[in-house]
C-alpha cells in the first residue's frame, strides 16, 4: 500500500472498518511511513480530545431549561 | 401507581425509556433526569455547530422545551440523544440561516470539490497535548478550532465523531447521502487536525 491508497482507507482504518487484510496491509504501511503515522495518530488524537472536553455549561442554564417546561407544564392562565 | 411502560422499543438504553415514559405522564422530575443527563452534549453540539455561545444557550432551552412537548413522538426507534441532537441541529441550522440573512447555509451541497485529499502540513504533536493548556484555554482551542470548518464539515464531524452517531443516522439526520457522509468526515479530520496542529504541535528548535 502506498501513501494515496492509505489516504483513501483512512477512515475505515480509523473506524476499524477495514476487511482484514487490507487494514494488514494500512497497517503495515503505517509502520514504515512516517508521514502517514502522524497523520493516523494526529487524527485520533484530534477525535480523543474533542471526545473528551466538555465545554462548561453556563450556570443558569440548566434553570432556564427546566423552567420553561414548568411553564409549559402549567400555563399561567389554566391554573 | 405503577403502569405498565410499553415494551423499550430496539435500542434505546432502558433507563431512557423509563424516563420518557414517566415524563410523557408530566413527571417533571423524571424530565429533569434526562435533562442533566443530556444537556451538557446538547449544548457542546450547540456551540460547536454555531461557534457562538449565547445562541447555544438558546438552542438548549429551545431544545428541551420541544422535546419536552413533542415526547408522544418519540418512538424509541433511536437512542433518545439521537432525537435529541436532531431537533438541536435543526434549531442551530435556522439560527445560522437567519444570522446570514437569505444566504442559505449549503449543508445539503451533495458535490465536494473534487480536489485530492491530503494532508497539507505533517507534523507530530507532543505527547498528552491536551495536558499542555488549562481547561478554559483547552476548550477555546477545540471552540474556535471546529468553529472555522465549513458548516458541512464541522456538522459531520460533530455528529459523527464526537456524538458517536452512525454514517446512516448522521445521513439521514442532516439529510444527506451516506457516501458525502464519508467525505466529509474525512476532509473534516484532516482540516482539523492540521487546526489543531498550531497548538499541539511539537516546536522545532531553531539552530543558532
Ligand atoms: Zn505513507
Amino acid at each position: 500500500m502506498n501513501c494515496n491508497e492509505l489516504m483513501r482507507h483512512l477512515n475505515a482504518y480509523l473506524d476499524g472498518e477495514l476487511p482484514a487484510l487490507v487494514r494488514a496491509e494500512a497497517k503495515m504501511h503505517v509502520a514504515a511511513c512516517r508521514s502517514c503515522g502522524i497523520v493516523v495518530e494526529t487524527c485520533r488524537s484530534t477525535i480523543q480530545v474533542y471526545r473528551q472536553q466538555h465545554p462548561p455549561l453556563p450556570d443558569l442554564l440548566h434553570r432556564k431549561v427546566m423552567d420553561n417546561v414548568g411553564r409549559r407544564l402549567r400555563p399561567p392562565a389554566a391554573q | 401507581m405503577l403502569q405498565m411502560s410499553a415494551t423499550p422499543p430496539l435500542i434505546i438504553a432502558d433507563q431512557d425509556w423509563e424516563l420518557v415514559q414517566a415524563a410523557r405522564r408530566h413527571d417533571l422530575g423524571a424530565f429533569e433526569r434526562l435533562v442533566r443527563r443530556y444537556e451538557a452534549r446538547v449544548y457542546r453540539l450547540a456551540i460547536h455547530i454555531t461557534g457562538n455561545g449565547p445562541d447555544a444557550e438558546d438552542i438548549v432551552q429551545e431544545t428541551f422545551l420541544k422535546a419536552y412537548t413533542r415526547l408522544e413522538q418519540f418512538q424509541g426507534q433511536s437512542q433518545f440523544y439521537t432525537w435529541l441532537a436532531r431537533i438541536a441541529v435543526n434549531e442551530a441550522l435556522m439560527r445560522l440561516r437567519k444570522r446570514r440573512g437569505h444566504k442559505e447555509v449549503p449543508l445539503d451541497e451533495e458535490v465536494d470539490s473534487g480536489e485530492a485529499v491530503a494532508p497539507r502540513s505533517i507534523k507530530d504533536w507532543r505527547p498528552n497535548p491536551e495536558q499542555q493548556y488549562a481547561e478554559s484555554e483547552l476548550n477555546a482551542i477545540l471552540r474556535r478550532s471546529i468553529a472555522s470548518l465549513s458548516l458541512k464539515y464541522r456538522a459531520v464531524f460533530q455528529l459523527r465523531d464526537i456524538d458517536e452517531l452512525s454514517t446512516e443516522e448522521t445521513a439521514e439526520l442532516l439529510g444527506i447521502s451516506t457516501p458525502a457522509v464519508k467525505s466529509r468526515l474525512l476532509r473534516a479530520r484532516l482540516q482539523l487536525r492540521e487546526k489543531l496542529s498550531r497548538y499541539f504541535a511539537i516546536r522545532r528548535q531553531r539552530h543558532p
